[in-house]
């Protein structure tokens, strides 16, 4: 049974692999048998969570990569196939939010960068990796989108816009190479607890606010996105493409918190 | 070890309508994972056939002859499943129904009933409602509430409903079905909230086109089959192993955060207009 979840002998491409969810994702890959290709800026937070995924037993590839660089995008596939000869699976996890407030407080250049790290990245190495995928027969394309796709998100406004974007790219790009045989879908988390969300679960009043609208009454642990990332990438989800995952404590069955 | 976390290993499962189609491979599925499998339909011969390839997996099985619409029926089932395992773990509720008849007689141009399609040359009675509505939607309701006390008392529990991508759009003919089908999927969303203090998880399985029994009519006539498979991205119908292995994800303690969902599982069919 399990080898309809396992991983093995698939190479999966991570981006914002270094940390948070993208490393729990990356993690939770290699230890269902996947070579992993990690993507961050940062050398150093590479290096770590590589020694980590070595340490599963799995192949890692860490690429310093800039994803606002269309250069450094190209680079990042031509690196995997370089050194794994092929591409499977592709999780576009990198996001930015330097923003926090109404989105009529936001400079443009905020737009810019959220935009193009949330939204243009996740499309032009799609579209890169699409064709590697092409090459071994198919593929599964997973993309981090949040609950903020689907409701408003306090001071997150610009934020929940890319999140939005990012669930219609996939369904888009599920209908396009659905013919490749590659699978596109989304998964959708609440607050889960990364540094990337700390502003969120370290301050109470937000925290908060954010359970009363959680019927579990709990965030997620970045390890929760590693199974569903799994879940996705393998061939138990064979026929599911142009979906949306919302792992989000239950939040979205039903109301918003009271207090939005 | 992730993988781990999408086992069964010691869970005890109930699948209504266990004996053909997606529920026998739900209930395989699970097996394989490593759940022990209560079988229930109305079908004596079907649902031993289930349990006896549960067991031939190396799992205990019971197959209890169950008509779901019937409240003694159904908390005889959980009964005898609490006396044979000591606990209920994972309820997939998967029996149904799924009528193609258009309301009343149309004017003009009849649509083709397909093979066992009800009589389409009078208005659907109200003997038919109650038929679909208490297969697809009474059977989730007494299911629930036979084991909802046994989950809460010990604080966990997987509910998977089989609903249907008909209970998220309109289809031609299907009135009642689809009706059903949402009301499934409301359902499910309440009871998710309601029950997540328990981390009790409730979500539903939203199937596309699959051919099993109860759309063999249907997928038979090949103009029907051929126009469903354009509206199929990936221009294939689903296998029931498909549905099987995504009920084992929603029963394995890797969906622990994913409560109140509903799960397209349709080829990318929902992403077309």
């Amino acid at each position: 049974m399990a080898s309809a979840f396992s991983l093995e002998g698939k190479v999966a491409v991570v981006t914002g692999g270094s940390r948070g969810i993208g490393r729990a994702i990356a993690l939770a890959m290699a230890k269902a048998g996947a070579d992993v290709v990690i993507a961050a800026r940062k050398p150093e937070d590479l290096e770590a969570t590589a020694k980590d995924i070595q340490a599963t037993g799995r192949q890692c590839l860490a690429v310093p990569t800039n994803v606002r660089e269309r250069a450094a995008l190209d680079n990042l596939v031509a690196q995997t196939v370089g050194k794994f000869g092929r591409l499977d699976i592709l999780v576009n996890n990198a996001v930015t939010n330097p923003h926090f407030g109404p989105v009529d407080t936001a400079e443009e250049w905020q737009f810019d960068v959220i935009m193009n790290t949330n939204l243009k990245a996740y499309f032009l190495l799609s579209n890169a990796a699409m064709k590697e995928m092409q090459k071994v027969g198919g593929g599964s394309i997973i993309n981090l989108s949040s609950s903020g796709g689907f409701r408003y998100m306090t001071g997150l406004g610009l934020y929940c816009i890319s999140k939005a974007a990012d669930i219609m790219l996939t369904k888009v790009n599920a209908v396009e190479w659905a013919r490749y045989n590659i699978r596109v879908n989304a998964i959708a988390p609440s607050i889960v607890r990364t540094d990337f969300a700390k502003a969120l679960w370290d301050t109470p009043a937000i925290y908060n606010q954010a359970m009363s609208g959680t019927p579990l009454k709990r965030i997620a642990e970045p390890e929760e996105l590693g199974d569903v990332a799994v879940f996705l990438a393998s061939n138990a989800s064979s026929y599911i493409t142009g979906q949306v995952i919302v792992a989000d404590g239950g939040g979205q069955a039903g109301p918003p918190p009271a207090t939005w | 070890m992730v993988l781990k976390d999408f086992l069964v290993e010691g869970r005890v499962a109930i699948v209504t309508g266990g004996g053909r189609g997606l529920g026998h491979a739900i209930a395989l599925c699970l097996a394989e994972a490593g759940a022990d499998v209560a079988v229930a339909a109305r079908t004596r011969e079907q649902i031993e056939d289930t349990a006896a390839e549960v067991r031939k997996l190396g799992r205990r099985a019971l197959a209890v002859p169950t008509d779901v619409t019937q409240a003694d029926d159904v908390d005889g089932l959980v009964q005898r499943t609490l006396d044979e395992f000591g606990h209920v773990d994972i309820l997939v509720n998967n029996a149904g129904i799924a009528p193609v008849r258009p309301l009343v007689p149309m004017l003009g141009s009849q649509p083709k009933p397909a093979a066992g399609a009800w009589d389409f040359s009078r208005p659907t009675s109200e003997e038919e409602f109650d038929l679909v509505m208490d297969t697809n939607v009474r059977s989730v309701f007494l299911a629930c509430r036979a084991v909802g006390p046994h989950m809460m008392g010990r604080s966990k529990g997987k509910v998977i409903n089989v609903a249907s991508m008909g209970g998220l759009r309109g289809w031609d003919y299907h009135t009642l079905y689809t009706a059903s089908k949402a009301a499934v999927i409301n359902f499910s969303r309440s009871l998710a909230r309601e029950w997540a203090r328990y981390d009790i998880n409730v979500n539903v399985i939203a199937p596309g086109r699959f051919p099993t029994e109860a759309t063999k009519g249907q997928m038979a006539d090949e103009h029907i089959r051929r126009d469903l498979l354009r509206r199929i991205p990936l221009k294939r119908f689903g296998e029931p192993r498909e549905v099987g292995l995504l009920a084992v994800y929603l029963a394995s303690p890797a969906s622990d955060y994913v409560t109140g969902q509903t799960f397209g599982l349709d080829g990318g069919a929902m992403v077309l207009p």
